[in-house]
């Protein structure tokens, strides 16, 4: 029926399409399809069966938001940990090639100060190993 | 008087557990049942009754399959399984003892201290 799902696709308009909602969309549509078609079978003309069910079907239900709402804390933390792992993926790169940069330096230029390369190395390995400690710390908390 | 729906909500579950028990219904029918056995005192909205199908059916309590009704046109019907049932009975009980509870704390059938 197409003035129910319509109505149904404009509640869940605000919310993430997870396999979940998706689910959900086709269940309620089925269940007041359902009703509807009772209605006609009562003897209700068929516009006002169906108006009749929209006006009925009331608010997304309190406890029902809270599930909405728990997905899209999910959908979030996902995303931060694929930022951060994007993140962390870009530090590590950069540090390889400035390392990689002192490296050339203290072999090429400076070589009168031994292996001096492994110093500014060190400091600059905190950068990706910060954004590593982040990255674990936001997969273990729930 | 009806019946707020925040007062009620927490014994919908056995409500609904009950209907089924008697009888695999489908959605409309629960709300058909539960209007007019409260005498119009109380009616499920379909986005409640949603939310509360839905959770019975994720803790296993109840399963549904696509039946069809008298006259042809196919329903989502609800049955009860065995844990349901046991659910139920336990349900039941706790309701039962709540009513006794409240009975005693708000009515006046003890002599005051």
């Amino acid at each position: 029926m197409k003035e129910i799902k319509q109505f149904v696709d404009k509640l869940f308009k605000p919310y993430q399409k997870t396999p979940e909602t998706l689910d959900t969309i086709e269940k309620l549509n089925e269940m007041l399809t359902e009703k509807v078609e009772d209605l006609i079978e009562q003897g209700i003309e068929k516009s006002e069966a169906i108006h009749k069910t929209i006006v009925e079907f009331g608010e997304l239900d309190e406890i029902y938001k809270d599930v909405l709402k728990q997905e899209k804390r999910r959908y979030k933390r996902q995303k931060t940990i694929q930022h951060y792992r994007n993140d962390l993926l870009f530090s590590s790169l950069s540090t390889l090639f400035i390392i990689g940069l002192f490296l050339f330096i203290n072999l090429q230029y400076i070589t009168n100060y031994g292996l001096w390369f492994i110093i500014p190395s060190i400091g600059i390995l905190f950068w990706p190993l910060s954004l590593l400690y982040k990255l674990l710390n936001k997969k273990t908390e729930k | 008087m009806a019946i707020s729906s925040d007062l009620i909500r927490g014994h919908l579950e056995v409500v609904i557990l009950k209907m089924i028990s008697e009888k695999d219904r489908y959605a409309y029918d629960l709300s058909n049942q539960i209007t007019k056995r409260s005498q119009a005192q109380f009616t499920i909205k379909e986005a409640t009754l949603y939310a509360m199908v839905q959770r019975l059916e994720k803790k296993g309590l109840i399963e549904s399959y696509i039946g069809t009704k008298s006259k042809g046109s196919k329903r989502r019907y609800y049955t009860i399984t065995t844990l349901g049932k046991a659910y139920y009975q336990e349900r039941l009980k706790e309701w039962q003892e709540l009513k006794s509870v409240m009975t005693s704390l708000l009515e006046d059938t003890h002599e005051r201290d």
